[in-house]
């Protein structure tokens, strides 16, 4: 009965201590770094112009409209 | 009999407790005085590679004018040269920064063509790309170092352009030719396209 109960109690420790060492094993585990990408990006630009008829074209057209 | 077969299982489970015990203790052991001699800290970071650009000239406005008498066309960019037409002359590009922090290749193309946006016969619509002034070096790789046409598809102009503080600006030129028989008011628009390089 008494050897019975020192298992018991050997186990007991047993099971302890393991599940220590696991904790210990999994809190040292290395560090997560995260890395985000944004990879793409676009930008715009505008480019204007006015033509305006010139002055030779302007009478042609007036000629031609008489 | 069945007494001493008890007994035997029991001292089997005990020993081979006491041997977990002694891998167990011997582990936290090891562990405990590695954490004593030496101290370790946890740093969790987080980097962010963003590519950004900006145009932070986006707008060229040539204003208006016309064709010269007796000219077929006008020639006119933002470098201040206007040949054969009566428009204002224009020494501002259009300038793009990089405002990300990794290098980035940039391609650029325009919603119109040379003809959908000048109009007329045989205009043309082209840019020229060059580190603004106190850039040195940000446009690495230049693919439109003279004039070249632009239109609707793609054209990769930098690669890379630097994303450094003191180099990460180019000016983009613009040159047009504007037949004589082109006329109205006209805009285009030109979309860079950033990828981180």
């Amino acid at each position: 009965m008494t050897t019975k109960k020192g298992a018991i109690i050997l186990v007991a420790i047993a099971i302890i201590l393991l599940i220590t060492s696991f904790t210990l094993m999994a809190s040292d585990s290395p560090a997560k770094t995260t890395e985000e990408k944004i990879e793409e990006s676009q930008g715009s630009g505008k480019v204007g112009i006015d033509i305006v008829p010139s002055k030779i074209e302007d009478k042609l057209v007036e000629e031609n409209g008489k | 009999m069945e007494s001493k077969k008890t007994g035997d299982i029991t001292s089997i489970v005990g020993y081979v407790a006491i041997i977990v015990i002694v891998i167990s203790l011997a582990f936290i052991g090891f562990r405990i005085t590695g954490l004593a001699t030496t101290d370790t800290a946890t740093i969790n970071v987080t980097i962010t590679n963003f590519t950004a650009i900006n145009f932070t000239t986006d707008f060229v406005n040539f204003g208006s004018g016309s064709i010269d008498a007796g000219e077929s066309g006008a020639t006119i960019n933002t470098e201040g040269s206007v040949t054969g037409g009566s428009w204002t002359p224009v020494s501002t590009p259009l300038v793009l920064e990089n405002i990300g922090n990794t290098n980035a290749s940039i391609n650029i193309s325009s919603d119109k063509s040379a003809a959908d946006f000048i109009g007329g016969d045989t205009p043309t619509f082209k840019i020229k790309v060059g580190d603004t002034s106190g850039n040195t070096g940000a446009c690495q790789s230049n693919g439109a170092a003279t004039y070249t046409e632009i239109g609707t598809s793609n054209i990769t102009i930098c690669n890379p352009l630097q994303f450094d503080g003191d180099v990460d600006e180019i000016d983009i030129d613009v040159e047009l030719y504007i037949p004589s028989d082109a006329s109205g008011s006209k805009t285009t628009t030109l979309t860079a396209y950033a990828t981180a390089a």
